[in-house]
């Protein structure tokens, strides 16, 4: 017999919640007692029994997690040198995200020939704030767009 | 490139796939870096900077197409298992497809027995894409989270109105979607109200207990949200779902049916947004965990209301400026606050002149900078000072009431901070059988 309080405790909570959680029968139904079925009454037409047993059985369910759906993104092209480039800097507002993204424009600006910081924070304050939907991001990365940068660094929280 | 904290790692990882990259270049600090000191931060800073340019001029991503990718999301696919029904539980735990508490398994014959409570087809898709996984969701897809929660064929309609109700994107343009509310470390939960004749029809709770019922078909529907959420929407912890502490909303949601019988202003909540009162309707909110109200004494209905503005301006779940939320009204405060004719717009703007909390002792600002969580009133509000008193949310417009429960002096007010869609959305459930 394997696991045996764990399946009379489910068989218990699984019984309890098909009768609608009335209180469960008494005695307690042993762990190698036989299968019991519950019947449902769809619309008082159609009857499904439902199999529930505290026995090894084959069973046959679906998969409920589905499948995802995908929009292909495609990646930028990847950036082999930071020398004379220009560099966005995004913060969304988490509390320090924005003191880490400066220091990190102050090590870029002392250690990379040439390059150009853009902090979007100060350049355009609307993209700080989380978005709030979909739409919202998109429009939030054409602000950001608009101003070609070659990468942009985006600080996340917490 | 993203600069992430250890701690969220997995959820930046998990978004980057579910808005259709591949991969991204992510640098990973020592979590965490907010409430440290400036100097804690530009000593992480520093550390990181050798890796964020290497990431910069050297990352290539790991692959080049994302699972699923081109699969059909009907028929569900049918797994065979051998073992006893705790062995299955374990088995759907396992592989996220249950949150740790027993399912009904979802055989081929039970889901086809739910598919007959609705007449819609069973590959039509209801939600492209529940966020933060994505998961695509069929009527077919419907009915078995349906079973697994145990509803009935007869629920089929409320459970696709639900659907219908969640996945709609907020009437208002900064409300924020269904994402954010599933990602936040925030214990933000859903709060489902049913109204409209199916409740008493179906035997939706609405009277004692109904937020918290020992009510097949309240639990059913809740459990079912919250597989909803959890499962093609994948948000559970401790990646996607980032809740530090969360609480029992999270597992089950909140699902109640309004008590137009004790509502003493007559018209329901959907009547009151145009729909007719023959109408069924879900009402889709989202928020934070509810603050009870408990008020035995107040005949006045003045004297109720300020005990209700004092509730909502508690700082740590309300703060300033936010979205509002919904009192969850028993019959007799309701009762109460009608008692001189007050009608739900003379309560609202009661609330929303007096649920006034000090800009003194709010959350504050990170070196004069607006965070996420800071006490922000826009500059049309004016000069503050500690000692200003600063409103809850935006507008009276953002405090709904609704009536829900039986006898007793308890009321909730559920506040939506700033993670909610907000106004509530609502769905005819009608359409769906």
């Amino acid at each position: 017999m394997r696991k045996p309080l764990y399946v009379l405790v489910v068989g218990l909570l699984l019984a309890s919640f098909l009768a609608g959680c009335s209180p469960a029968p008494a005695p307690a139904p042993a762990a190698t007692s036989a299968p019991v079925k519950e019947t449902v009454v769809v619309k008082e037409t159609v009857q499904v029994s439902v199999p529930v047993s505290a026995a090894e059985q084959e069973w046959e369910v679906l998969n409920p997690a589905g499948v995802k759906k995908v929009t292909p993104m495609e990646l930028a092209p990847r950036l082999t040198s930071l020398e004379g480039k220009t560099i966005g800097l995004k913060w969304n507002q988490k509390p320090n995200g924005n003191i880490f993204l400066d220091r990190i424009a102050e090590l870029l600006v002392e250690k990379v020939p040439g390059v150009k910081i853009i902090k979007f924070y100060e350049v355009e304050p609307t993209t700080v704030p989380q978005s709030a939907n979909a739409t919202d991001a998109k429009n939030k990365a054409q602000l950001i767009a608009k101003h070609k940068p070659d990468i942009v660094i985006g600080s996340q929280c917490d | 490139m993203t600069v992430s904290t250890s701690e969220f790692i997995g959820l930046a990882r998990t978004s980057t796939e579910s808005f259709g990259a591949p991969d991204q270049a992510f640098v990973v600090v020592p979590h965490p870096l907010g409430m440290i000191p400036r100097e804690e931060v530009i000593a992480k800073a520093d550390a990181a900077f050798p890796e964020i340019i290497k990431a910069a001029t050297e990352w290539k991503p790991s692959r080049t197409t994302l699972p699923d990718q081109d699969k059909k999301p009907y028929p569900l696919e049918t797994i065979k298992f051998t073992g006893t029904y705790a062995d299955l539980n374990q088995m759907f735990y396992d592989k996220g497809w249950s949150l740790g508490l027993p399912v009904v398994p979802p055989t081929r014959e039970a889901v086809d027995a739910m598919l007959k409570g609705t007449s819609h087809k069973p590959d039509e898709i209801v939600w492209d894409g529940v966020p933060p996984r994505n998961g695509i969701v069929t009527v077919e897809m419907v009915a078995t989270l349906g079973v697994m929660a145990g509803a009935k064929p007869e629920h089929m309609p409320l459970l696709l109105g639900i659907v219908d109700a969640m996945k709609m994107p907020s009437e208002n343009p900064e409300g924020f979607d269904w994402r954010a509310q599933t990602t936040t470390t925030h214990p933000t939960a859903p709060l489902v109200i049913i109204s409209g004749p199916i409740v008493k029809e179906l035997g939706v709770a609405y009277g004692i207990g109904a937020m918290g019922p020992e009510n097949p078909v309240n639990l059913a529907l809740g459990y079912f949200v919250n597989l909803l959420g959890d499962v093609p929407g994948g948000s559970r912890p401790p990646d996607a779902d980032k809740s530090t502490q969360g609480w029992v909303g999270n597992t089950i949601a909140t699902v109640a049916g309004e008590n137009v019988d004790g509502n003493p202003w007559k018209e329901s909540f959907p009547v009151e947004r145009g729909f007719k009162p023959e109408d069924n309707v879900v009402i889709f909110a989202g928020g934070g965990m509810p603050l009870n109200m408990n008020d035995h004494a107040s005949v006045d209905p003045k004297d109720l209301a300020e005990v209700m503005a004092n509730t909502m301006n508690a700082v740590g779940p309300s703060r300033c400026f936010q979205n509002g939320g919904i009192w969850i009204l028993s019959p007799e405060h309701a009762a109460t606050l009608s008692r001189e004719g007050w009608t739900k717009k003379d309560i609202k703007e009661f609330l929303w002149n007096n649920a006034k909390a000090p800009f003194g002792v709010q959350p504050p600002m990170v070196e004069g900078k607006c965070s996420i969580t800071s006490c922000c009133p826009p500059e049309s509000f004016g000069p503050v000072t500690p000692d200003t008193l600063i409103p809850v949310c935006k507008s009276a417009d953002q405090i709904e009431l609704i009536v829900v429960g039986g006898p007793g002096k308890q009321s909730q007010w559920w506040p939506f901070g700033e993670f909610s869609p907000f106004p509530p959305n609502l769905a005819k459930i009608d359409p769906w059988k």
